[in-house]
């Protein structure tokens, strides 16, 4: 019950927060395409790279929001993304409660920060399917490292979805792999279903429309994260996410060192997570999430620990409560999905497109020549489809070559006027204060449209390869 | 000869540590300025207070907190020149080594595994080897530990040894708030578990923070602790720790190692008081994480050597080695360690300074806008041209750095900047937004070569 009240509490809040992530754009694109049955065609979004193939990795996922949108538009994607945030949140509650059924307080006080730090992939895009997934396998693999064979049957069909959901699946793997073999040490007579589940999930990843393609996106973005992407730089604890991050290590670390019972087992899971979500700062909800069981089940000890050592008699906490029945829960899921509908209906009904350069479309030509922002990629891909876009959140596509040349015109680089005589480049949509941008000024080069916002340029063809 | 068996493994490691670290060049871009200061207030007779070496805030008030440090390593300079100064790395590269190998057994751990831990530690340490006043903090932070952990132990002799440090270290460095915080953790586990020796540690603790005041020129706690929490992201060691770079990925295996034995064995009061605040540092800068992974150290070389014990419980231990060989085995080292102080290398390493420009730049005039990186080799170089800014950081901060990054990034206001300071030569990396610029704009190039171009305004 606890959790499905706090899930859905927390989704039908999130239908009051903004929509329009700058990648959903380009997502509902694709999505619309795999719902026609277009899957990984080659591109037709960009001029860059127009022609080549595309990634097929995340399909469902993107079906799934075009679905949404299908059905009720942008209150159809804030639905499904209450819906998801909801199952999210439910999950994580869940799988500490579990370890703490009978003292909920103290269970959801350490799913806290993986809420809060979850929040910041509360978008509208198949990486929340993802983070859905992952919380699904935590639960999963604790329950079958408890002695339930039947949670080992349920990770390589949940390993299939995953992976056709969002390239993340491969974390997935990677754990069920370790899970299996350290439980195949220390339960022998297990041995046989930890093999299947983890052989299982291995096939799961191939029956994707990628089949072993499907595993190059995940090793890629994991080794060579694209830095000067936001969410892909380095966790920074000066900022609130990072400092939610810290939070959670320095209380992992902490319990760890001061509560009387070992855990050994848990490094299997703990630690993999840890060195992925040292990696980059949209993977910190990872170890949050991963963390919050552990948290539940030996803070408290950690905590009379110190307490005794340094002499203080905590109070009492409230005696073991008898968990709610099978009735109560088909209740909450009840008034979970009434209020999840409700909210969904009330919530917020077209994205917050004040961060996109909504007053430069009718000034864009179309056809190709235009270089744009990578972050309006997506919504140009949207709002302006007669003009095909220089790079956008998509990202690998424009990894060989197309990304350096936006970056050299974009800062204004050694060669910048050579990239645009050799590309073509006829407008630029940039912010105002980007380099090009503020060098166009300087150079007199015509403003078709501006805004505090941004700044649509012509390129003066005779001009561009430079003095 | 006993008392040499008996530290026959830190008095190898620390050989092992003055060879590697006393053998490369010098070639980081703070040691010039360092330098020049320490020259200037040897030539004055009195500290350098306000500043001397900027067009931008030349005269202002400011201070960097490292007075005696620049000025022990100016006097090292002109006693052996930069093979001097090498040597001189080399000698608290293998002090910091002695006290981090002396650290790594603390915990009880083997040989074995205490080298595997130590030999990581300071493979990572190695950026920090800076011909810099940092130096003596990355020195004094594993004395002080070990000093601690000995008194902890039962020796007073140790406690008293600490103030006069911190003392020391206050006057050395910026960073010796970081040694008073391992007092007070140390304090607050006796105070904790009611300690016999809470007294003593109380009064050490009393004794060092009254001590640090003791400087003429310090920019205090408090600034530290600024700087701690809002570091200047844009200066590369401010920056949060890279996994995917060496050092970052020798933290995140010193950050899963702890977690790992913690998992397994659990700690003790003390180790969350050291191990919890400096995990918090590393995370927030690069320059914080050697703090850590040196409090680590006997924690996880303890623990690695127990987890190996369990999982080969019937392994045999190594024989140790007999205490004459041990003695001999660390004279060789030692004698190694000074023989290859013969090939300290005799000049910096200046590749990536902009040398071929300095011969223009002497005949040049009005004011110069130079790289941030290039400000300690032009105020060491070409002292006759004042520097827009430098490594020294706090005098610029904000509004010089803001208007320094406004021009070199070409932000809308980059000409106001240009104009506002009067600049009339630029020093900057060819690949920078505002010499592309200005080149398109006409400005002359009075010297360039593959890693600087130096133009001047028409």
């Amino acid at each position: 019950m606890v959790p499905i009240a706090i899930g859905a509490a927390f989704g039908a809040a999130s239908t009051q927060l903004a929509v329009g992530d700058s990648d959903v754009f380009w997502h509902l694109v694709v999505g619309r395409d795999v719902l026609r049955g277009l899957i990984a065609v080659p591109d037709a979004l960009s001029w860059t790279v127009a022609g080549q193939p595309t990634s097929s990795d995340q399909w469902l996922g993107q079906a799934l929001w075009a679905l949404a949108f299908g059905a009720g538009e942008w209150r159809g994607v804030v639905a499904l993304r209450a819906l998801a945030i909801a199952l999210l949140v439910g999950v994580v509650v869940y799988a500490t409660l579990r370890e703490r059924p009978t003292r909920p307080l103290g269970a959801v006080l350490a799913v806290l920060p993986a809420i809060a730090l979850s929040r910041f992939v509360w978008t509208e895009r198949p990486e929340l399917f993802g983070f859905v997934c992952f919380a699904l396998l935590i639960v999963l693999l604790r329950a079958a490292r408890s002695g339930s064979d039947r949670a080992l049957y349920w990770i390589p069909p949940l390993i299939l979805v995953w992976a056709n959901l969002h390239g993340s699946f491969a974390l997935g793997v990677g754990l069920t792999a370790l899970v299996a073999i350290e439980g195949a040490i220390a339960q022998p007579r297990r041995r046989r279903i930890y093999v299947v589940a983890a052989i299982g999930s291995v096939i799961a990843t191939l029956l994707t429309p990628a089949s072993v393609g499907a595993w190059t996106a995940p090793g890629f973005h994991l080794l060579h994260p694209p830095r000067e992407i936001q969410e892909w730089s380095v966790p920074d604890v000066t900022t609130l996410p990072g400092a939610i991050f810290a939070v959670v290590l320095l209380s992992t670390l902490l319990v760890a060192l001061l509560s009387r019972a070992r855990a050994p087992r848990e490094a299997v899971l703990l630690l993999p997570v840890l060195a992925i979500s040292l990696i980059a700062t949209r993977q910190m909800p990872l170890f949050a999430i991963a963390a919050a069981p552990y948290l539940a089940a030996y803070g408290a000890d950690a905590l009379a620990h110190v307490a005794s050592i340094i002499g203080l008699d905590l109070p009492a906490l409230a005696a073991p409560t008898r968990p709610p029945g099978r009735r109560a829960d088909a209740i909450a899921f009840v008034i979970a999905a009434v209020l999840l509908a409700v909210a969904a209906r009330v919530g917020v009904s077209s994205p917050d497109l004040g961060g996109f350069p909504t007053a430069a479309l009718p000034s864009l030509r179309p056809g190709p020549g235009l270089l744009n922002q990578y972050d309006w990629g997506g919504y140009l891909i949207w709002a302006a489809p007669a003009t095909p876009v220089f790079v956008d959140g998509r990202l690998i596509p424009y990894l060989n070559g197309v990304l350096d040349d936006y970056t050299t015109v974009l800062g204004v680089h050694p060669g910048w006027r050579d990239v645009i005589a050799r590309r073509d480049i006829r407008q630029i949509l940039v912010r105002p204060s980007d380099p090009v941008a503020v060098r166009a000024r300087d150079l007199g080069w015509p403003i078709r449209a501006s805004s505090d916002t941004f700044v649509l340029i012509d390129v003066p063809n005779e001009r561009a390869a430079g003095p | 000869m006993n008392w040499v068996a008996r530290n026959a493994f830190p008095i190898g490691l620390a050989a092992a540590g003055f060879t590697l670290a006393s053998g490369y060049p010098t070639g980081d871009p703070d040691t010039y300025w360092h330098l020049a200061s320490g020259q200037w207030m040897l030539d004055h007779h009195e500290i350098l207070r306000t500043d001397v070496f900027s067009s931008t805030v030349s005269g202002q008030a400011y201070s960097v907190g490292e007075w005696l440090g620049e000025i022990v390593l100016t006097l090292v300079f002109n006693a052996g020149s930069w093979a001097g100064l090498a040597i001189f790395r080399g000698l608290l590269v293998a002090i910091a080594a002695f006290f981090l190998a002396r650290l790594s057994r603390r915990g009880g751990a083997p040989l074995i595994a205490a080298l595997l831990v130590v030999v990581w530690a300071l493979v990572f340490s190695k950026t920090r080897w800076t011909d810099r006043p940092a130096i003596f903090t990355f020195m004094l932070f594993p004395v002080v530990l070990d000093l601690l952990y000995s008194a902890r132990a039962g020796s007073r002799r140790a406690l008293v040894a600490i103030p006069p440090l911190i003392l020391l270290w206050a006057n050395l460095h910026g960073g010796y708030p970081i040694g008073i915080a391992l007092v007070l953790a140390f304090t607050v586990e006796a105070l904790v578990l009611r300690r016999p020796n809470i007294v003593p540690l109380v009064l050490t603790l009393v004794a060092s923070i009254v001590l640090s005041f003791a400087d003429p020129e310090t920019f205090g706690v408090a600034g530290a602790v600024g700087h701690a929490f809002a570091p200047p992201r844009f200066i590369s060691e401010e920056a949060p720790p890279d996994v995917l770079e060496p050092s970052g990925f020798i933290f995140a295996v010193f950050v899963l190692a702890s977690l790992g034995v913690a998992l397994f064995d659990g700690g003790e009061i003390l180790d969350a008081l050291l191990l919890i605040p400096l995990l918090w540092l590393a995370l927030s800068a690069q320059r914080q994480i050697a703090f850590f992974v040196f409090a680590a150290t006997p924690f996880v070389a303890a623990g690695g050597a127990r987890l190996y014990l369990r999982l080969r419980p019937h392994a045999m231990p190594l024989r140790p080695m007999p205490p004459m060989a041990a003695a001999v085995l660390a004279m060789l080292l030692c004698a190694g360690a000074l023989a290859s102080a013969i090939g300290a290398p005799a000049a910096p390493d200046e590749r990536a300074y902009p040398a071929g420009a300095v011969a223009a730049l002497r005949t040049g005039s009005g004011t110069l806008l130079n790289e941030y990186d290039w400000g300690g080799y032009l105020i060491y170089h070409v002292p006759e041209r004042k520097v827009f800014v430098d490594g020294r950081l706090f005098p610029f901060y904000p509004s010089v750095l803001r208007d320094y990054r406004d021009a070199v990034e070409l932000r809308p206001d980059w000409k106001d900047v240009l104009a506002k300071y009067d600049v009339r030569e630029v020093l900057l990396m060819p690949s920078k937004t505002l010499a592309v610029a200005l080149r398109e704009d006409g400005w002359t190039v009075r010297a360039q070569g593959p890693s600087f171009i130096l133009l001047a305004k028409p």
